[in-house]
């Protein structure tokens, strides 16, 4: 019943969320969608502590990314100086 | 006709400029990713960027992000077919595992668990090559979908799918261990 009344208020039932709720918090949903999954998350406690839990899970894993040391960087920014002055490289 | 030839090579350059050059952090991530070896990554790294070169008049514009890691993704294929001498190889030049927070707009994500990170890492060492690639791609690269496709040369819907698959891998070992209830109460 819950769920043919949200489709009759065009909002999005708990399974709509839960279906969407990682590319939601990746912003790989368009903005319609996401204000939808968000007017949902601000009245359902149980798909909010999903979205709190694959957020967890994302910052977690981000914490993880690698830092490029800065003398590579500038190595590779030399590199590309140097494919611009060698007259063989614009092959 | 010199000056024809130095004013199309100047905007070329100009392009390498604007295009690639602001995508070396990124690129390199990813190419590490790829190669799992610092002198690896800057070999795929010195090919992408000869390509990148050699192709920029003839790239429109968009999506350099996605030109660049379409670029890498064959040279990576070219690279693993047959190896090149390394060019830019420095045995002390190495990445170094971030200790910092990852940006976020709650605060609250800034409570950090080390028992959570522990088992989250735990369970990402756990999955399968195919999944924990996908992850490496976007949660630790930073790459969009669209963008973690190119570089795989596989449809966008697999790599979300595979994504979402072991994020969800992830939620289950946390559920397994109880720690969900230790993220959902907070």
């Amino acid at each position: 019943m819950r769920r043919l009344l949200d489709r009759l208020r065009g909002s999005m039932s708990c399974g709509d969320v839960l279906k969407v709720i990682q590319s939601y918090i990746d912003g790989e949903i368009d903005a319609d969608t996401a204000r939808k999954v968000a007017a949902h998350l601000d009245q359902c406690h149980p798909c909010t502590d999903e979205e709190h839990l694959y957020a967890q899970i994302k910052a977690s894993l981000a914490r993880r990314r690698r830092q490029v040391d800065m003398d590579v960087l500038e190595q590779l920014m030399s590199y590309g100086e140097r494919l611009k002055t060698e007259p063989s490289h614009g092959d | 006709m010199v000056t024809l030839v130095d004013s199309s090579k100047t905007t070329n350059d100009s392009r390498f400029d604007d295009y690639v050059l602001p995508e070396l952090e990124v690129l390199y991530r990813t190419a590490w990713s790829l190669t799992r070896s610092d002198a690896d990554a800057q070999d795929l790294m010195q090919d992408t960027l000869l390509r990148a070169y050699r192709s920029i008049d003839r790239f429109d514009g968009r999506y350099p992000r996605a030109w660049l890691l379409t670029i890498m993704r064959n040279a990576n294929i070219n690279r693993v077919r047959k190896k090149k001498p390394d060019l830019l190889n420095d045995p002390d030049l190495t990445f170094e595992r971030s200790q910092d927070f990852a940006d976020h707009d709650d605060p609250e994500a800034l409570v950090v668990s080390p028992v959570l990170d522990a088992a989250i890492e735990d369970a990402f060492r756990q999955l399968s090559d195919d999944f924990r690639e996908v992850v490496e791609l976007v949660d630790l690269d930073g790459l969009a979908y669209q963008e973690a496709a190119n570089v795989l040369g596989i449809p966008v819907g697999t790599v979300m799918s595979r994504l979402h698959r072991a994020r969800g891998r992830i939620r289950e070992h946390l559920k397994q261990t109880g720690l969900d209830q230790e993220v959902r109460t907070r």
